[in-house]
């Protein structure tokens, strides 16, 4: 019974982490996307996909030469630890969080790739492709909280979870860099086909 | 001996999330690329979604 409503809390937390992200993330993208429509001219929209490429290629060069550059950063803070302890309802907490992270720019980036999300979003003018955008960034961020329990070996085995999650830094960087190299190729493929981001 | 079982425990658990890192990586570029067929858009939205899974070490 104690297990079942614990279950039922946690997957209530997870829930109000990745809605609220999902939320913030999807208004900050259009929001992004808006002002790119304002201030760019039409034609920008055009050049979307390779001004993506070329942001793509210049991150990926950066993170290479000067992993976790600090030059990189948009905003350099986390979110509230605090919200945690302050707050009497979980859910309110987790909510807050996912909320704060949701937003992509007001924290530290762990790599450098939310910069050509910001790009695309901004360059491709288009609102919905903003709010997408972003909101892809985060489900794939926020994933890693609905699976992670997956591994947990035992109850009690959460810090060494989290340990071991840590200690993939270096495997989760390659990866990033791939898919950077790989979102450069298909934007540039897309530009020459004229069918990405128009 | 418990100290042996801890680091084989731990190097497990490393490996394990390891492989989850990289299978659902994988798993993510593969239907965006296949979607990338019927959308070059689905395809860029997928490779943005791989981009916030590893970020993973920021949970």
């Amino acid at each position: 019974m104690k297990v079942a409503k614990q279950k039922r809390e946690w997957a209530l937390r997870i829930s109000a982490y990745t809605l609220a992200g999902t939320f913030t993330g999807a208004v900050a993208g259009a929001l992004l996307a808006g002002a790119g429509r304002a201030l760019l001219p039409p034609h920008a929209g055009h050049l979307a996909p390779l001004i993506g490429a070329a942001v793509a290629v210049l991150t990926l060069l950066v993170e290479l030469y000067r992993p976790g550059s600090s030059t990189l950063q948009v905003a350099r803070r986390q979110t509230r630890a605090h919200w945690g302890f302050q707050s009497r309802h979980g859910i309110r907490a987790a909510g807050l969080w996912g909320a704060d992270l949701g937003l992509l720019v007001t924290t530290w980036f762990t790599f450098p790739g939310a910069w050509l999300v910001i790009v695309l979003a901004l360059s491709g003018r288009s609102v919905a492709l903003g709010a997408t955008l972003f909101a892809a960034y985060w489900v794939g961020r926020a994933l890693p909280a609905w699976i992670s329990p997956m591994l947990l070996p035992d109850p009690n085995a959460t810090v060494a979870t989290l340990d071991a999650i840590a200690a993939q830094h270096s495997n989760a960087r390659r990866i990033h860099l791939a898919v950077l190299g790989l979102l450069a190729t298909v934007l540039v493929v897309g530009a020459y086909l004229g069918n990405a981001l128009q | 001996m418990t100290a042996i079982s801890a680091s084989q425990d731990l190097s497990s658990l490393r490996r394990a999330a390891a492989r989850t890192l990289i299978v659902v990586a994988l798993a993510i570029t593969a239907l965006g690329l296949v979607l990338g067929v019927v959308n070059t858009e689905l395809t860029i939205v997928a490779l943005v979604a791989v981009l916030g899974w590893t970020q993973l070490v920021g949970i």
